[in-house]
């Protein structure tokens, strides 16, 4: 009897000495490093979530893409589509192509409610790419491509101030 | 001549103490002015050299007492001068009968002749007492009272000799103690040490304990430890700039806990105890866990097109920054709640304990952001 209740005490406490142990691991906090880096309020970058992104671009709230100006460092998109806040996000991939044609590619992104979005609604969408531009001086000579994300359609703003809409 | 010189100190010794110079009004007020300040300086000397001394005693007094106290207390109980018999050489002891007395049966006990002090004295005998059998150097043999001897009520034993030395035995009379003995044999004095990890950095603490067996299995344990305690704080990210923000924190501690432990030993060498222990935070440091993204560009050639492409990612660097404010410093209502199964492994005279322990904050130490929480081993070291 005195036997059994000894090695069910020792039972007991190899079983707690081991959940001890469990609880003596060293916590882990911080983020996750996968996770798109915020640069504007509504502009993200994350070369995953770029290529995610393009892969489906398909969405009951399809906007149209109808301008796209550069004034310095910041590109305005007219578009066709959209909630009273203009709730909408920039994505870029990360990479500047620095040979010819140079330039940026951004996919567009609304990021409002279903009830508040009205597809006949013209908003003019701003985003400042002072982050990706930086100290270039020869940003007069990229192209600016926009991707709708809701539909498949490309916009490029050239070097010339012209706009080119594509379907790709 | 004699008795004219005496009249003449007699004379002069009447008119002395007849003398008297008529007081003049201001006299007092004068003399006040003169010697008051003098005296007044005496008599707050005085009163000074007295203040402390009067409380200087009745301290010493006081602690005198509280030390003397636990240490005699219920001795009644614990200690008796008990009449104990002693068997000798091959004589094996023998069983007391049963006597037919209640526990506690005033026996008015005459001693033996042959121990040489023929003295009468009344005391209170207890069965277990009589049915104790110990043995002692020097008492050459052993008796056993007969039944008919000790009648249940009061027996006076006018005549021992016959009856209690038939056997050539003595009696011995000594002060025993009970098993547990006196309260003082009850204290054990020992030293603890433990660590835990809930950091990179482990969690120790080292300190005196003391314990007091309340009976064989309950007992009460106290102590002084000094812990040295590493936290995490569990916050959410807070974004300070767009590049920086706060990932966590971490509070080192330094304090002294002061547990008070009940300890629960249902078997022999297996113990568990629930306590609660009071912590006082003597310095605290607290690091703010910062991360801080930066975007590097490099340059790279697309394998697919030949493009020269510049490729822009996100350099995260951690570091840790001092913070100014404390979470616990200077705070009361710190506790702990402290649980805890163990082993004890007698080793000479020593007892080594080991036990795995789960020291649970409660009161001005339960935070939400900050995990005190901590479980680890504690080794023990009994005298």
């Amino acid at each position: 009897m005195k036997k059994q209740l000894t090695c069910r005490l020792s039972g007991w406490m190899l079983i707690c000495s081991t959940l001890f142990l469990f609880g003596c691991s060293k916590e882990k906090s911080g983020p996750d490093h996968e996770d798109p880096f915020r640069l504007e309020a509504n502009l993200l970058m994350g070369n995953k979530l770029f290529v995610n992104t393009l892969e489906s671009r398909h969405s009951d709230n399809t906007f149209e893409i109808r301008e796209v100006v550069r004034k310095n460092d910041v590109l305005e998109v007219t578009v066709k589509g959209s909630d009273h806040a203009g709730s909408f996000q920039f994505i870029w991939d990360g990479r500047i192509q620095e040979s010819y044609p140079m330039g940026i590619q951004l996919i567009m992104l609304y990021d409002g409610t279903d009830e508040d979005f009205d597809s006949n609604r013209a908003e003019r969408i701003s985003v400042n790419l002072q982050k990706i531009i930086g100290e270039r001086n020869n940003v007069n000579e990229y192209h600016f491509n926009v991707i709708n994300g809701s539909k498949i359609q490309t916009v490029t703003l050239n070097p010339d101030g012209t706009a080119t809409t594509e379907d790709k | 001549m004699d008795s004219e010189e005496q009249k003449l100190i007699d004379e002069i010794k009447d008119r002395l103490h007849n003398f008297e110079i008529p007081y003049e009004e201001g006299n007092w007020e004068n003399f006040q002015k003169l010697y008051g300040k003098g005296l007044n300086e005496v008599g707050r000397k005085s009163g000074k050299a007295l203040f402390p001394w009067r409380y200087v005693a009745a301290a010493a007094a006081l602690i005198g007492a509280l030390i003397y106290l636990p240490w005699h207390r219920s001795g009644t109980d614990e200690t008796r001068d008990e009449r104990v018999v002693g068997y000798s050489g091959d004589e094996q002891p023998r069983e007391m009968p049963d006597l037919p007395m209640s526990d506690d049966t005033n026996v008015k006990i005459e001693d033996v002749p042959n121990i040489g002090d023929h003295r009468s004295e009344k005391r209170t005998v207890s069965r277990s007492v009589i049915n104790k059998k110990v043995s002692i150097a020097g008492v050459s043999s052993g008796i056993s009272l007969p039944q008919p001897l000790l009648p249940p009520t009061s027996v006076s034993f006018e005549e021992p000799a016959g009856l209690l030395s038939r056997n050539d035995n003595a009696l011995a009379v000594r002060d025993q103690q009970e098993p547990g003995g006196s309260p003082s044999g009850k204290w054990r004095f020992g030293v603890e040490m433990n660590a835990s990890f809930r950091t990179d950095r482990p969690n120790v603490a080292a300190g005196i304990l003391a314990q007091f067996d309340v009976s064989e299995k309950v007992k009460l344990s106290t102590g002084l430890t000094y812990s040295h305690i590493s936290a995490m704080h569990s916050t959410h990210p807070v974004q300070l700039s767009y590049d920086t923000r706060i990932i966590g924190g971490e509070s080192t501690i330094k304090a002294i806990d002061i547990p008070l432990t009940i300890v629960y030993e249902p078997v022999e060498r297996w113990y568990a105890s629930v306590g609660v222990s009071a912590l006082a935070v003597l310095d605290e440091h607290k690091i703010y866990r910062m991360e801080s993204e930066i975007l590097r560009e490099s340059a790279t050639v697309d394998p697919e097109s030949g493009a020269s492409v510049s490729v822009f990612e996100v350099v995260r660097n951690e570091y840790n920054q001092e913070s100014i404010e404390t979470d616990f410093k200077g705070r009361s209502n710190l506790r702990y709640l402290n649980l805890s199964i163990g082993r004890k492994q007698r080793v000479n005279r020593t007892d080594l304990l080991v036990e795995p322990f789960v020291k649970i904050p409660m009161g001005g130490l339960q935070r939400g952001d900050v995990n005190l929480l901590n479980s680890g081993v504690r080794i023990k070291v009994m005298f």
